[in-house]
C-alpha cells in the first residue's frame, strides 16, 4: 500500500472506481451485478416481508432451482459480463445445498454478498464464511430488540437471541457486516435500542420504514402493518440526525438543531456530484422508466428461474434456463423499455418527491398504470419535510 | 513462478480487473485494475514461467528496452506477492 493512503483514501478510491465501473456498465448495457433469490422460504415469520412463502405455496407457485441450475446461470453471468451477486432469500442458509453452492460461486470470480437473518448461522457455516468470506459482505437483518417483539414481528421469540448470536459469530469473522432493518408499527417503538445492538456489530446500519405490498403471488395484508408516512418520516429523519451527529464532522456533537440538511451537507459535495452524475446517465438510458440500474446494470433471478429488473417486479421477466443468460438479458431490455407510464404520475405535481418505481407501482396496484396511494402519501409529507 | 488459484483476471468491461477468489478473500478484499502490461504478466503468470522467459515475451509483445522491462516486471510482481497472489517469486 502506498504509505501516504490512509482507509478514507482508499475506500474513496474503491467508491469511485465502482462508480466508474457501474457507469460504464449502463452505456454499454453490461449486466455487472445480480440478485441471485436462493429460495422464497424463511424460518421466521416476518408480517411485512414481501417474499415470503410456506413450503406449500412455494410447491403451489413453481419449484426451486436446483443447485446444477444456479451454477449453470452462473457460469453463464460469468460469460455475460457480471461481477457482483448478491445472495439473498427468503433466507439463504436454508437451502440445503447452500455450503455447495456457495463455495462453487466463491471460487468462480465474482464479488459476493449475502443478505441472511443471522438465526443459522452454524459453526460449519462460519467456517465457510471464514474460509471464503464474502468480499462484497453480509447483511444481518434485524427486526426487534426484545424477544417480545420478535414474536410479534417475525413470529418466533427465540428469533431474537439467534439473530444476536449470529452477529456475535460473524462478527468475529474477516467480513464487512451490515445490519438493516425494515420497520413497522409493532417494531418502530425499540428503534433506538435496535441502534444500539447495530452499532456493536457494524458502522452500517441501514433502515426502511417504507414497507411495499408482496410480490408475485405472495398475498399478505400490510396495510394494517406498515407505518403512516408521517411516522415513517419521522423514524427516517431521526436516524439520518442521529448518524450525522455521531460522524466526526459535526460541528458538536449531539446538539445539532433537529433540522433536516441538505443531501450534499450529508453526504459531501464531491460524493453528491458523482451521485448526480450516476442519476443523469441513469435517466439517459433505457428503460427511461426505471431511474435505477434495473435492466441497465443489474437484474434478479427469482426462486424459480425468472430473470427481473429487480426483485420488486412481477413482470417483465425473461427464462434465462431457457433462452440463455445474455439473450435472457437482451430481452429484459425489450420487455423493459414498454412499461407503460402511469398518467396519473406524469402529471403529479408531488413527483420530484416520489419514489416514482414502476415496480413499486405495480405491487402497490398490480398495475404499472395505476397510482398507489401509499407512494403519493409519502410523496406529500417528503415534499412538506423538504420545503420546510 | 504462477499466479495462484486464489486470484483470477477477469475482462469487465473493458477492463482486466485481479479478483481474488475462495480463500484470496482473506488476503485482499477488493479488486486491483491491471494496466494492459500487467494482464499481460498475469496472462503469462497463468502457466509456470521462469523470470527470464517471462522477460522474454514482455519483450516480444512490447517495445521496451531490457532493462526498463526488467525493473517494472519486477516491481510488479513484487505487488502480486505482497497480495500473496504469485508462487515462486522472489525466484
Amino acid at each position: 500500500m502506498r504509505p501516504d493512503w490512509d482507509n478514507n483514501v482508499l475506500a474513496r478510491e474503491w467508491e469511485l472506481a465502482s462508480h466508474n465501473r457501474t457507469l460504464k456498465a449502463a452505456l454499454k448495457h453490461i449486466p455487472l451485478s445480480a440478485m441471485f433469490e436462493l429460495t422464497p422460504l424463511c424460518n421466521l415469520k416476518c408480517k411485512m416481508c414481501y417474499i415470503r412463502m410456506s413450503r406449500e405455496e412455494r410447491d403451489r407457485l413453481g419449484r426451486e432451482l436446483t443447485t446444477e441450475e444456479w451454477l449453470r446461470l452462473a457460469k453463464e453471468t460469468l460469460s455475460a459480463g457480471t461481477l457482483n451477486i448478491l445472495l439473498t432469500g427468503g433466507e439463504p442458509l436454508l437451502r440445503p445445498d447452500f455450503r455447495e453452492l456457495y463455495t462453487e460461486l466463491a471460487h468462480m470470480g465474482f464479488m459476493l454478498s449475502l443478505n441472511t437473518n443471522a438465526t443459522m448461522i452454524t459453526p460449519d457455516i462460519a467456517d465457510l464464511f471464514s474460509r471464503y468470506p464474502p468480499g462484497g459482505g453480509i447483511a444481518v437483518t434485524l427486526y426487534g430488540a426484545s424477544p417480545e417483539t420478535y414474536q410479534e414481528v417475525c413470529g418466533s421469540a427465540d428469533g431474537f437471541h439467534k439473530t444476536l448470536e449470529g452477529l456475535e459469530i460473524l462478527s468475529s469473522l474477516p467480513i464487512d457486516i451490515s445490519v438493516r432493518s425494515t420497520f413497522v408499527r409493532a417494531n418502530i417503538r425499540e428503534y433506538p435500542l435496535m441502534r444500539q445492538i447495530a452499532d456493536r456489530y457494524t458502522g452500517s446500519y441501514g433502515i426502511n420504514p417504507f414497507v411495499t405490498k408482496p410480490v408475485r403471488g405472495v398475498v399478505r395484508d400490510i396495510e394494517d402493518i406498515r407505518m403512516t408516512a408521517e411516522q415513517a418520516f419521522m423514524v427516517d429523519d431521526e436516524h439520518t440526525d442521529y448518524y450525522r451527529n455521531a460522524s466526526q464532522d459535526a460541528p458538536e456533537k449531539g446538539k445539532t438543531a433537529p433540522v433536516r440538511r441538505s443531501k450534499e451537507e450529508l453526504i459531501g459535495e464531491e460524493r453528491m456530484n458523482t451521485a448526480r452524475e450516476m442519476v443523469e446517465v441513469m435517466n439517459k438510458i433505457p428503460p427511461a422508466l426505471l431511474h435505477c440500474g434495473a435492466a441497465k446494470t443489474q437484474y434478479a433471478i427469482s426462486w424459480d428461474g425468472k430473470m427481473l429488473p429487480c426483485l420488486n417486479f412481477d413482470t417483465p421477466c425473461t427464462l434465462p434456463l431457457e433462452i440463455g443468460v445474455q439473450s435472457a438479458w437482451d430481452r429484459l431490455l425489450e420487455e423493459s423499455v414498454k412499461i407503460p407510464p402511469c398518467p396519473e404520475c406524469q402529471d403529479c405535481e408531488d413527483a420530484d418527491y416520489c419514489m416514482n418505481c414502476p415496480g413499486y407501482l405495480q405491487t402497490e396496484t398490480g398495475s404499472f398504470e395505476k397510482a398507489a396511494p401509499y407512494l403519493c402519501s409519502l410523496a406529500k409529507v417528503k415534499k412538506q419535510v423538504y420545503q420546510k | 513462478m504462477k499466479l495462484n488459484d486464489k486470484f483470477l483476471v477477469r475482462e469487465i468491461i473493458d477492463e482486466n480487473i485481479l479478483i481474488p477468489v475462495g480463500e484470496g478473500v482473506i488476503e485482499f478484499k477488493g479488486l486491483a485494475n491491471l494496466t494492459p502490461v500487467g494482464a499481460f504478466i498475469c496472462t503469462c503468470l497463468q502457466t509456470d514461467i521462469t523470470f527470464s522467459d517471462l522477460i522474454e515475451q514482455i519483450l516480444d509483445e512490447y517495445e521496451v528496452d531490457e532493462a526498463e522491462a526488467r525493473t517494472d516486471a519486477i516491481e510488479f510482481l513484487d505487488s502480486l506477492a505482497g497480495l500473496n497472489a504469485v508462487d515462486g517469486w522472489p525466484e
